[in-house]
C-alpha cells in the first residue's frame, strides 16, 4: 500500500493544499515552504498513536482557533492487491472503509470503477478542533466516506480506523531533530519492536548474562578493600537480627528486565577501543540508528506488511557519498518513502519527476514535480542538460525564494565565479541591503533558452525573474518573455548595447588603478585598461580560470566590493520589484541596470 | 446464495426455528475473523428482543449486530453518498425512512455494495418478514444477492392493509425454501388455541374458559371487568392491555381502573399507557414553550420547566455540543424540537419490555411480543376490512400465554367481524 495523496485544511502554515505522491518522491522547497508540515499530517493521518504529537492552537493556520474551525487531513491510500476490495477485507467492508476508484492520471477519486485504469483506494481523514472550554485539542481518524462536509465533533459520527489497520500500514518518521545515541538499547522503543518483528531476542544471551551477573566470579563485595566494612556491617545486622542476610553487591537487578535495560551499544573499530555510542561522533550513531530501521523495514517487507518511511533530511549528520548510499537503501527497502531535503545533492539522486517542489503562497500549498512527463530520447539539448548534467544547480536554485535565469550558460558562470570568494569575504554578504545569495538562486541556461527555461521554471516556483543582454536578441527575449502566462516576476536588462562582461568593467572601474595591475596574468602581453579586459573576457566565454582571476582581484578590492556589493543587492531587491539606485523599472516594465 | 424462511401462526416457533437454523449454518460454515450476523427487524422493541436471543447464542459469541430495516437504511445511504449522487439520487434526510430505504435499495443493487456488506455480514437474520413494504423488499432482496438469508414470516400477522398481497411472503414463496410450522408452542392452553385457530380461519371465536369474550358498553363497567382480571389473576404476571385503536374508550377505562375500587375490593392499578415515541414526543412539545430564536439559556430553562430530566439532560447536551464545536449561541425552534423527538426516539430505543407489570399498548406496539395475560379493549369503532379486523383481534389474542378476555364496547360488533 501507498499514499497517493493527502490533502491538507488549515494545518499549521497550509490552510489549503493537495499533495500527489509517486513512489518515492523527494520533497524540496525553501524554508516554510511546508516540507515538515506535510510530514506531519501524513504522521496524524496513518502514525500509531505514540507517534503523534499533541496539538495546540497553534497546530491552526493562523493559530487562533475559533470552534468552528477544524484542521481537516485526508489521505488516499493506493495499490491494494489485485485492485481487488474482496482480497483486502479487512480494508473494505461493512464497518471499514468505502471502496473507491483512484484516476492516478487525474488525481480524481470516483465512487465506482467505470475504467479499468482506475486502482482501488481508500481514504482515511483526520479532523481536530480547539475546544475552547477543556483548552485542549481533540483529534479523530476516520474512514474519508465522501466530499461532503461533516463534523465529527458535533452530529456526525464516522466509522474510525482501527490500530490494527494503521499497524499494516507502518507508517514510520524519523524526523529532522532526531536523537540516535540510545537508539540500540531495549531503553528505545525501535530497537525493541526491531527485535520483535524479526524474532531476535537474544534470550540465551541474556539469560547467561543474568546468571553470571547474580554469581560473578569476583564477588565485589569480596574485594580485599571493601570486604572488612561488608564484614562489620554484617556483624552489626547479626547482632540485631537473627538469621540477618549477608550484603552482597551485585551489577544491576539481576532480572533480565535490568540486563537488557543496563545494555549500551559500543562501536568498535578493528584494532582500536571499543567505545559507547554516547561518545561517538553523530555521524556513526545517526547511520546506525537509520540501519536499525531500515532492519525493521526488511522484516514487515519479508512478513508481507507495509514499510512506508518518512525521512526529513537525511543529509543530516552524514557526508554527501553515505547519504547517497542510505537514500537507495531506504528507497530499496521501503513500500514507500517521503524525504524531505535541503541538499540539491540528494534531490538530484532522484528520478526529476519524483522531485516535488513545494511552494506555500498565502497557505495555499502546491506541489509540482520538478520534471512532469519523463524525457523522451528527442527532448533538445538544453532541455536534457537542466534535467541531468545541470540538475544539482537548478535544484539548488529552486531552494532560494527567487530564481534568476540569465541569457546564456556564461552569464550563470561569470555571476557564480564573482559572487563565490565575495561571500567568503569576511563581512561582504552583511553589507548587502538585500543578501543576493540568500534570497535568490542562478539557475545555468544553455544555447540562450531564457525563455523556454523560464517556462519550465515558472511552473513550480512563484518568482521567477529573467536577465538578458542589453542587444536586439536581449530585447527579443523580453517580448517573449512578457507574453508567457504568467509573465516573469521580473525582467531584468543590463543597459543598451550592454552585456554582464560590461557590468564587470563597471566594477573594475571603481578602482582601475589597483585592480587592473593584479590581473597582469590574465592575457599576454597583460591589459593596460579595464576595456582590455572586457574584451578579453567577451571574447573567452566560459574561460572559468579568467573568470577566477577577475573575480579575486574584485574580491581582494575594497572599492570593488563595495560596487559589487551594490550590483548584487541592486538585482536581489529588483527580483523582489524594489527600486535601487542601479536598476529602474522603465516604462515597458523592465528592470534596466544604471551603470 | 440460499432464502431460507419458515412460516406458521404465532406462537408456533418460528424465532426459535430461526435461531436454530443460525446455529446449524454457523456449525457448518463458522464466521471468519471480523464477521457478524446481521439481524434486521422493524421496530426498536423487537430488535432488542432479537438482540437478547442472539445473545444467548454461545457460538455466535456475541458477533451479531440487530438493526432495524430503517437504521441499515440510513448506514447505507450515509456512507455510500458519494455512489448516489454519482447515480444521480439526492440524499434524503435522516427521519424521512421511505427515501432513505428507497436510497439504500438503490446503493444495494450495486454489486460492490452488496460485497461490502456480505464481507462483514455473511447471513442476515430476517424476523417478521412480513412487514417488509416493496422498498424494503427490494433492501433484503438486494442482500440475498450475496448473503445467505434466513426469515420468519406469518402474512396473517401483517397489518398493513397496504400490504395484500404480501409481497414478502410472494418472494419467499417464489426463492425460498419455506418451512410451515404449524405447532403451537407459545401457549398449550386449548381455549386460547382454539380461539385463535377460529379467528384466523374467519370462524367465531369460542368464549370458554380462559378465553372470555363480554360485553362492556360502559368504560367504568369494563375498567371493573379490567380492574378483577388483575386482581384475580394478576399477581406477579406480566399483563398487556391491548386496544385495536386508542380512543375515549380505551383511555378512560385505563383511567377508571387506575383511579377506582372494585366492588370486590380489587384495585386501583396504575396501568401505564406505552405511547409511540412520536405521541410522546408530541406530547411534550405541547407544553413545551420555546420562542422562535432562543439562547442556549433561554431554551435550556424553557425545557427544564416540562420536568423531564432525560429529555433536559439531552437537549443540554446537545446545545452545549453546539455552543462548543461551532461556537453557536442562538437557536431556532425547529431545531429544538427535533432534538427533543430524537431524545424520545432514543429513549424508547432503550427501554426495556420488564418495565412496569401492568402495560397499556396498541396492537402494533404488542406485535412480536408474549404477555402471561391478555386483556383485550374492543372499541365500537375499529377501522378496516373485516379481514383486517380478524388480524388485529388475532394478533391481540395470540400475545397470552395463560389467560386472554376481550371486552367489547358496541354489542352490534358483537355480531360482525372478528366475532362471527
Amino acid at each position: 500500500m501507498r499514499v497517493a495523496s493527502l490533502k491538507i485544511e488549515n494545518f499549521r502554515g497550509i490552510q489549503d493544499g493537495v499533495v500527489h505522491f509517486k513512489k518515492h518522491p523527494v520533497l524540496i522547497g525553501d524554508n516554510n515552504a511546508g516540507k515538515t508540515t506535510l510530514i506531519e499530517a501524513l504522521a496524524l493521518l496513518l502514525g500509531r498513536d505514540r507517534l503523534i504529537r499533541e496539538l495546540t492552537e497553534h497546530d491552526f493556520y493562523g493559530s487562533n482557533p475559533q470552534p468552528a474551525d477544524r484542521i481537516r487531513l485526508v489521505a488516499t491510500i493506493t495499490d491494494f492487491p489485485g485492485d481487488d476490495p474482496d482480497q483486502s477485507g479487512d480494508w473494505f467492508r461493512d464497518g471499514r472503509a468505502i471502496p473507491k476508484w483512484l484516476d492516478e492520471a487525474t488525481g480524481v477519486v470516483h465512487p465506482l470503477r467505470s475504467n479499468a485504469a482506475w486502482k482501488l483506494c481508500c481514504q482515511i481523514a483526520a479532523q481536530a478542533y480547539f475546544d475552547r472550554d477543556s483548552l485542549t485539542v481533540e483529534m479523530v481518524r476516520y474512514f474519508h466516506d465522501h466530499d461532503n462536509p461533516i463534523d465529527p465533533f458535533a452530529d456526525d459520527a464516522p466509522v474510525g480506523v482501527p490500530p490494527k489497520l494503521i499497524q499494516q500500514l507502518g507508517f514510520f518518521l524519523v524526523r529532522a531533530s532526531r536523537t540516535w545515541d540510545r537508539v540500540f538499547s531495549w531503553g528505545s522503543e525501535l530497537f525493541r519492536r526491531t527485535v520483535y518483528a524479526a524474532a531476535a531476542q537474544p534470550s540465551t544471551a541474556i539469560l547467561a548474562e543474568r546468571d553470571r551477573l547474580r554469581m560473578p566470579a569476583q564477588p565485589i563485595e569480596q574485594d580485599g578493600q571493601i570486604s572488612p566494612l561488608i564484614h562489620n556491617v554484617n556483624m552489626e545486622i547479626a547482632r540485631c537480627i537473627s538469621n540477618a542476610p549477608a550484603i552482597q553487591l551485585r551489577v544491576t537487578g539481576t532480572d533480565c528486565r535490568s540486563v537488557m535495560e543496563a545494555v549500551s551499544a559500543h562501536f568498535a573499530v578493528p584494532g582500536g577501543a571499543s567505545v559507547p555510542a554516547a561518545r561517538q561522533g553523530s555521524g556513526l550513531v545517526s547511520l546506525q540508528g537509520l540501519m536499525l530501521l531500515l532492519e525493521l523495514g526488511r522484516t514487515r517487507a519479508a512478513a508481507g506488511e507495509g514499510f512506508l518511511m518518512a525521512l526529513e533530511e537525511p543529509e543530516v549528520h552524514l557526508p554527501p557519498a553515505t547519504q547517497q548510499q542510505l537514500v537507495q537503501r531506504v528507497q530499496a527497502l521501503s513500500t514507500q518513502t517521503f524525504i524531505t531535503t535541503h541538499s540539491p545533492v540528494i534531490a538530484a539522486m532522484a528520478d526529476p519527476a519524483s522531485v516535488l517542489v513545494l511552494r506555500n503562497d498565502h497557505g495555499q500549498l502546491t506541489a509540482k514535480p520538478f520534471l512532469t512527463d519523463v524525457l523522451l530520447p528527442d527532448a533538445p539539448n538544453w532541455k536534457r542538460k537542466f534535467f541531468q548534467q545541470n540538475r544539482v544547480d537548478v535544484l539548488s536554485a529552486l531552494l532560494h525564494p527567487a530564481i534568476l535565469v540569465p541569457e546564456g550558460r556564461a552569464d550563470f558562470q561569470l555571476l557564480k565565479s564573482i559572487l563565490r570568494p565575495l561571500m567568503l569575504t569576511e563581512g561582504w554578504i552583511s553589507s548587502l541591503p538585500r543578501a543576493f545569495g540568500l534570497e535568490v538562486g542562478v539557475v545555468p541556461t544553455d544555447d540562450a533558452k531564457v525563455v523556454e527555461t523560464h517556462a519550465l521554471l515558472a511552473g513550480v516556483h512563484q518568482c521567477v525573474c529573467c536577465l538578458v543582454d542589453g542587444d536586439a536578441a536581449g530585447q527579443g527575449y523580453v517580448e517573449q518573455l512578457k507574453a508567457t502566462q504568467p509573465p516573469p516576476a521580473a525582467i531584468v536588462r543590463w543597459q543598451d548595447g550592454a552585456m554582464m562582461e560590461d557590468t564587470i568593467g563597471w566594477i573594475l572601474m571603481a578602482d582601475e588603478p589597483a585592480v587592473i595591475p593584479v590581473l597582469d596574468q590574465l592575457t599576454q602581453p597583460p591589459p593596460q585598461t579595464t576595456a582590455d579586459v572586457v574584451t578579453w573576457l567577451k571574447a573567452h566565454k566560459m574561460d572559468i580560470i579568467s573568470y577566477e582571476a577577475v573575480a579575486d582581484a574584485i574580491a581582494n578590492n575594497v572599492a570593488c566590493r563595495a560596487r559589487a556589493a551594490e550590483l548584487f543587492s541592486g538585482l536581489a531587491s529588483a527580483c523582489a520589484g524594489i527600486v535601487t539606485a542601479r536598476f529602474h523599472l522603465d516604462d515597458a516594465g523592465v528592470w534596466v541596470f544604471q551603470p | 446464495m440460499t432464502v431460507r424462511a419458515f412460516s406458521g401462526g404465532a406462537g408456533c416457533g418460528k424465532t426459535y426455528r430461526l435461531m436454530q437454523a443460525l446455529s446449524d449454518h454457523l456449525e457448518q460454515t463458522p464466521l471468519k475473523a471480523g464477521q457478524k450476523v446481521l439481524a434486521l427487524t422493524f421496530m426498536h422493541g423487537s430488535r432488542r428482543r432479537l438482540h437478547e436471543r442472539l445473545s444467548s447464542i454461545p457460538a455466535l459469541a456475541y458477533k451479531h449486530e440487530c438493526a432495524t430495516v430503517d437504521s441499515f437504511a440510513w448506514r447505507i445511504v450515509r456512507r455510500w453518498q458519494a455512489l448516489l449522487i454519482q447515480l444521480g439520487l439526492g440524499i434524503p434526510a435522516v427521519g424521512n425512512y421511505d427515501q432513505v430505504c428507497d436510497a439504500a435499495a438503490t446503493a444495494l443493487q450495486q454489486d460492490i455494495v452488496v460485497r461490502w456488506v456480505a464481507a462483514t455480514f455473511p447471513i442476515v437474520l430476517l424476523d417478521e418478514a412480513q412487514d417488509l413494504t416493496p422498498v424494503r423488499l427490494r433492501i433484503v432482496r438486494a442482500l440475498a444477492t450475496r448473503l445467505e438469508v434466513v426469515a420468519a414470516a406469518d402474512e396473517f400477522q401483517c397489518l398493513d392493509e397496504q400490504l395484500r398481497p404480501n409481497p414478502a411472503c410472494t418472494w419467499l414463496a417464489e426463492v425460498g425454501n419455506i418451512e410451515n410450522l404449524a405447532v403451537p408452542k407459545r401457549t398449550t392452553v386449548p381455549a386460547l388455541l382454539q380461539a385463535a385457530s377460529a379467528i384466523r380461519s374467519g370462524v367465531a371465536p369460542v368464549s370458554n374458559g380462559l378465553f372470555r369474550i363480554d360485553l362492556t358498553p360502559k368504560p367504568q363497567l369494563a375498567g371493573s371487568w379490567v380492574a378483577n382480571a388483575l386482581g384475580w389473576y394478576g399477581g406477579n404476571k406480566r399483563v398487556a392491555v391491548i386496544t385495536p385503536a386508542t380512543g375515549q374508550f380505551s383511555e378512560k377505562v385505563i383511567e377508571w381502573v387506575g383511579a377506582n375500587t372494585t366492588k370486590q375490593g380489587h384495585g386501583p392499578f396504575n396501568i401505564r399507557w406505552e405511547r409511540s415515541e412520536s405521541q410522546a414526543a408530541a406530547d411534550f412539545l405541547a407544553q413545551l414553550h420555546l420562542p422562535d430564536i432562543g439562547t442556549l439559556t433561554e431554551i435550556d430553562a424553557a425545557v427544564r420547566l416540562c420536568g423531564d430530566l432525560h429529555v433536559t439532560h439531552h437537549v443540554a447536551k446537545w446545545l452545549n455540543l453546539q455552543r462548543r464545536t461551532q461556537g453557536r449561541s442562538d437557536f431556532a425552534r425547529e431545531e429544538i424540537e427535533a432534538i427533543v423527538q430524537e431524545s424520545f426516539s432514543n429513549r424508547r430505543r432503550r427501554q426495556r419490555d420488564t418495565d412496569g407489570r401492568f402495560r397499556a399498548m396498541t396492537v402494533h406496539g404488542a406485535k412480536n411480543r408474549e404477555f402471561d395475560n391478555v386483556i383485550v379493549l374492543w372499541p365500537a369503532a375499529v377501522g378496516g376490512s373485516d379481514d383486517q379486523k380478524r388480524r388485529l383481534l388475532y394478533n391481540a389474542v395470540t400475545r397470552a400465554r395463560s389467560r386472554c378476555l376481550v371486552l367489547v364496547q358496541a354489542k352490534a360488533a358483537l355480531t360482525q367481524a372478528p366475532f362471527v
